[in-house]
């Protein structure tokens, strides 16, 4: 692709913050985002901005009692937009932002830090009740519906016994009807696990032996496809989740970038063989999936194993010196995205060209 | 720093990373160089400016790799966001406007959900599917990769228990769940998927963009090859919202799994929708031609190169057309009346006859009667069934009445 063919990242609205940001989310089906971090106090906060004339308008500013480390609209309907946020005491609160002193569903999940959440179901993505699962540094994973109390419907923990391991990233995938779930947590001793929500099961596991900083499946609510799995030392892998061998898994292909801890991978709502990952040295790389001829192929026994295809590089920026540690697209406008990073600020990006690839 | 601490002023000659001799760092070596990983290395102790800053130099040697390895990693380079500087004023103006105008319509259509949230909220929770389950536990033991699952075995406790274990059993049973176990259903999700969407209680806009998303997984799963899950898509989409595009699509997923009559009704579709619709007509000559209707395909190629008189597509496939008409007029009118009863088997069996006829003609004039003949002993019995078939459908051979 010739320079001028490739899509170019553009930093529109820069805004400085004063709090630490961890996350940051579109409220969808509008042209407002929320981010949320942690005031020097040690209370944490959410704000709610709009892209006005060019500038970010703050809307609201809501603070809480406890710093909040992540947050998703995965599982709320259009019509309710409610903001789902796991905080550094092991709480999970359910914010109606128009009304947010009292959260419509609360409930002290884990024992520890709530270091990922993700939801489904919702947005009318992926097929079934709305869920949301979250994973902490107690080791736990635990899958809540917001339409029972106290209870986690789903509980993945480790055996009585076993050392706990931080789960640092969770995903759901494979929604494509009423009865299929699957979450995929990553841990950080560099396992990743595939739990399958309809038969109770682990269905994979595999280590990719550096600690797995983001997961994501390339559709929710297709069966399960491609997963993009990042890491420490700066490497990133693509499983291609088509084909599962028996003893060998998921074919994947890894690649190195950021030459830093590649913090998150975000895919495109819009087309699913795009995606950006997020480094810690500041940088933005933006990747393109190609599939192999063949995309599964019999082995010396007969059994079908997956191929994995190439990831080529679009394009990179570097934003600033400081990681940054959420991405998040836009759902409605095809190449808008949000990032936040360490040197608390938050960035509006637009991405061109992205219709012609 | 002295002479001691600095080797290439010894006289060693090499770099201090990499250990690349120093004269290689020079634009005739770069040159004739096509090791892509020393290349590379070379690219690197450049950029560093350890041994001196050359801009030239590392500029010739980045368009020697990119030459040699255009998706080499070492031509990554850091740089800073584009602004509305790096765009000249036309583009910049474009996308700003682009941005501008997509804020004040989304803005628009919020306050339309906002005004609605108010009257179809109870709806909406009523749908939904039960709560999963009850509260199950699931234990993850921290088991290495290559190990696998096994089930619980009944472990004998006492000596009559003993006596009962068949060891030939256990082993046996041992091998078949392991080989169960191998047995892992890749394919399954394609039959369970709702072909056909709920869509009670959904405004215009949700059917809309619900329709749109799942045309969207359709293109997506068609360009990554797999055809039957883009015609799910599809029909989902279609189920919602029958649009064009939905049908349009779904007849080229078709085609690409040859299925050339379900193929020709989408096209059917598309053109009642909207007559006159290019890739409809393209698509639909497709499927004529591969029915080995011809005359309706030149038709349709005629009618989008009036239209559009430079599509390639439209010229490549009536030249094709028109050249399968030309090679076999004869086979045509020969084999028209078969072809009403046998659909299925007869494309094989007409290529079988073609091929046949074509020999002879090459063949030489003494064996020519003799391969006529045995041409005719082979064929004769499946002309007389083809002939029994098309006598009993036309009902030429009825049962007697009875009066």
């Amino acid at each position: 692709m010739s320079a001028f063919e490739k899509p170019q990242i553009i930093a529109h609205i820069q805004k400085g913050l004063n709090y630490t940001v961890f996350d940051c989310k579109w409220v969808p089906c509008s042209a407002k985002f929320v981010t949320m971090g942690n005031f020097a106090r040690g209370t944490g906060v959410i704000q709610l901005y709009e892209i006005q004339h060019g500038d970010l308008k703050l809307l609201r500013e809501i603070e809480k009692a406890k710093p909040i480390k992540c947050g998703t609209f995965g599982a709320t309907s259009l019509q309710q937009r409610y903001l789902a946020t796991g905080d550094f005491a092991g709480n999970l609160h359910i914010w109606n932002l128009e009304a947010p002193e009292i959260p419509v569903y609360s409930v002290k999940g884990h024992k520890e830090i709530i270091n990922t959440i993700d939801g489904v179901g919702g947005l009318g993505i992926g097929e079934g009740a709305p869920e949301i699962v979250t994973g902490s540094r107690d080791g736990t994973v635990k899958v809540w519906d917001p339409r029972q109390k106290d209870d986690p419907v789903a509980n993945m923990e480790p055996v009585q016994g076993e050392n706990k391991r931080d789960c640092w990233t969770v995903a759901f995938g494979n929604a494509y009807n009423q009865e299929e779930r699957v979450v995929c947590a990553g841990y950080d001793n560099g396992d990743i696990k595939l739990f399958d929500l309809r038969n109770m099961s682990l269905r994979w596991e595999t280590n990719i032996k550096n600690g797995v900083c983001s997961l994501e499946f390339d559709r929710k609510d297709i069966s399960m496809n491609k997963l993009v799995a990042t890491s420490l030392e700066g490497k990133f892998h693509v499983f291609d989740m088509r084909t599962q061998h028996p003893t060998k898994g998921f074919a994947s292909v890894s690649e190195k970038a950021h030459k830093s801890t590649v913090w998150q991978v975000r895919h495109l709502p819009q087309n699913r063989e795009l995606f950006l990952t997020a480094g810690g040295a500041g940088s933005l790389h933006l990747w393109k999936y190609e599939y192999p001829v063949q995309r599964s192929k019999k082995d010396s026994e007969g059994v079908e194993m997956g191929v994995a295809g190439s990831v080529s590089l679009l394009q990179n920026v570097t934003l600033s010196t400081q990681p940054i540690s959420s991405l998040d697209w836009s759902p409605d406008k095809r190449g808008l995205c949000i990032c936040s990073s360490f040197d608390q600020m938050v960035r509006v990006l637009i991405v061109t060209k992205l219709h012609k690839i | 720093m002295t002479a001691k601490d600095n080797p290439s002023l010894w006289g060693f000659g090499t770099t201090k990373t990499f250990k690349i001799p120093v004269e290689h760092l020079d634009f005739k070596y770069i040159e004739k160089c096509s090791d892509v990983k020393h290349l590379e290395k070379i690219l690197c102790v450049l950029r560093s400016g350890e041994e001196g800053y050359y801009p030239e130099l590392t500029e010739f040697c980045e368009k020697r790799l990119k030459g040699l390895a255009p998706e080499s990693r070492a031509l990554r380079k850091d740089k800073p966001a584009a602004t509305a500087s790096s765009f000249t004023a036309e583009e910049w103006e474009k996308i700003d406007g682009d941005i501008k105008s997509w804020v004040s319509e989304i803005k628009k259509e919020e306050n339309k959900i906002h005004c609605h949230e108010t009257e179809t909220f109870p709806a909406m929770d009523n749908n939904l599917p039960p709560v999963r389950g009850t509260n199950s536990r699931l234990h993850v033991t921290k088991e290495k990769y290559s190990n696998s699952r096994r089930p619980k075995k009944k472990i004998p406790r006492d000596y009559a228990e003993w006596d009962k274990f068949d060891v030939e059993k256990e082993c046996s049973k041992i091998d078949e769940d392991y080989k169960e176990k191998a047995v892992v259903k890749n394919k399954s999700h394609l039959s369970k998927i709702e072909t056909r969407i709920d869509t009670a209680g959904l405004t215009e806009k949700e059917k809309t963009s619900l329709a749109t998303r799942e045309k969207e997984k359709g293109n997506e799963a068609f360009n990554s090859g797999d055809y039957e899950e883009a015609i799910m898509y599809y029909t989902r989409s279609i189920s919602v919202l029958p649009t064009v595009a939905a049908y349009n699509n779904r007849a080229q997923a078709e085609l690409k799994l040859q299925n050339w009559n379900s193929a020709f009704w989408d096209c059917e579709k598309v053109l009642e929708l909207e007559p006159g619709n290019l890739k409809a007509l393209l698509r639909r000559a497709t499927t004529y031609k591969h029915q080995n209707k011809l005359q309706e395909a030149i038709e349709d190629l005629n009618k989008v190169l009036n239209v559009e008189p430079d599509n390639e597509l439209a010229k490549k496939t009536l030249l094709e057309v028109e050249r399968d008409l030309k090679t076999d007029p004869a086979s045509k009118t020969q084999t028209k009346g078969k072809r009403m009863v046998i659909q299925e088997v007869e494309n094989s069996e007409d290529e079988d006859g073609k091929d046949r006829r074509r020999a002879q003609e090459d063949g030489s004039g003494d064996k020519s009667k003799t391969s006529f003949l045995f041409w005719l002993c082979k064929n004769l019995p499946f002309y007389m069934m083809s002939w029994l078939k098309f006598s009993v459908s036309t009902k030429i051979l009825s049962p007697p009445d009875f009066f």
